[in-house]
């Protein structure tokens, strides 16, 4: 899928990017399991 | 000779005669200029005293805005480089991210870092999980977060508190990188994992200076 980008410099500059990532891209998951 | 007032030894502005002496007084501690009706005003002078102050007020506290981003467009990700601030610096950080009228959830990556582990503890037990996120507070929701002390080689972690509103319910989670040191994080990402940060959204990291 195809998101937007802000690139932020720390001298205050921001540049719109369009950038292609995977459909899972933001998914905060992954498999879970128990400790002892 | 005026209490709190010191005449230097050394030559710190441009010499000029002023009642007697060959230097301007100064103030103890900052060596600030201290005019006589007599002396001559000079812009050179002015200058390197709001030069001293802007550097003592800088100094003044060890808290301070290592980054503060306040967003121009929409995005769904807004990435801060931040290769040129030495993280080693610093105590700890804190992270803060207010967008209102945000898409659901908010996360905080490093680099391209997507394996974190997470821990919750409840009782005696401790409960591990992975996660794509250093940092990430749940829709809708807003939290805290701290970074551990961040140690060149030291892997990236975080210890965050949030608040879902629709739940009433608060969550405490602590994060570490599987793989990336503090040494090697040149970018942050801040992602809306469903929708968009709109413009005007705000993202800042302060720090306690060692």
């Amino acid at each position: 899928m195809t998101i937007q980008v802000l690139l932020c410099g720390l001298d205050g500059t921001q540049t719109l990017e369009t950038r292609e990532v995977p459909e899972d891209y933001f998914s905060p998951e992954q498999p879970q399991e128990d400790a002892e | 000779m005026q209490k709190g007032f010191q005449r230097p030894a050394r030559l710190l502005g441009p010499a000029r005669p002023g009642k007697g002496e060959d230097f301007l007084k100064q103030t103890a501690n900052y060596q600030l200029n201290q005019w006589e009706k007599t002396d001559r005003i000079l812009m050179s002078d002015f200058n390197a005293d709001n030069q001293k102050l802007d550097a003592a007020i800088k100094d003044a506290s060890p808290y301070r805005a290592v980054v503060d981003v306040t967003t121009t467009a929409e995005a769904s990700v807004v990435e801060v480089d931040v290769s040129g601030i030495d993280f080693t610096g610093y105590f700890k950080l804190e992270v803060f991210m207010d967008a209102p009228g945000a898409g659901s959830g908010m996360g905080l990556r490093f680099n391209d870092e997507t394996n974190y582990i997470g821990m919750v503890t409840s009782g005696d037990s401790t409960v591990t999980f992975g996660s794509t996120y250093s940092v990430y507070f749940d829709d809708p929701s807003y939290g805290m977060a701290w970074l551990y002390m961040p140690a060149a080689d030291a892997h990236v972690a975080s210890m965050s508190l949030h608040f879902v509103q629709s739940s009433h319910f608060g969550y405490g989670h602590q994060f570490v990188s599987q793989t990336l040191a503090w040494g090697d994080v040149t970018t942050l990402k801040f992602c809306c994992a469903e929708g968009t940060f709109p413009a005007g959204s705000h993202f800042a990291i302060y720090g306690v200076r060692k």
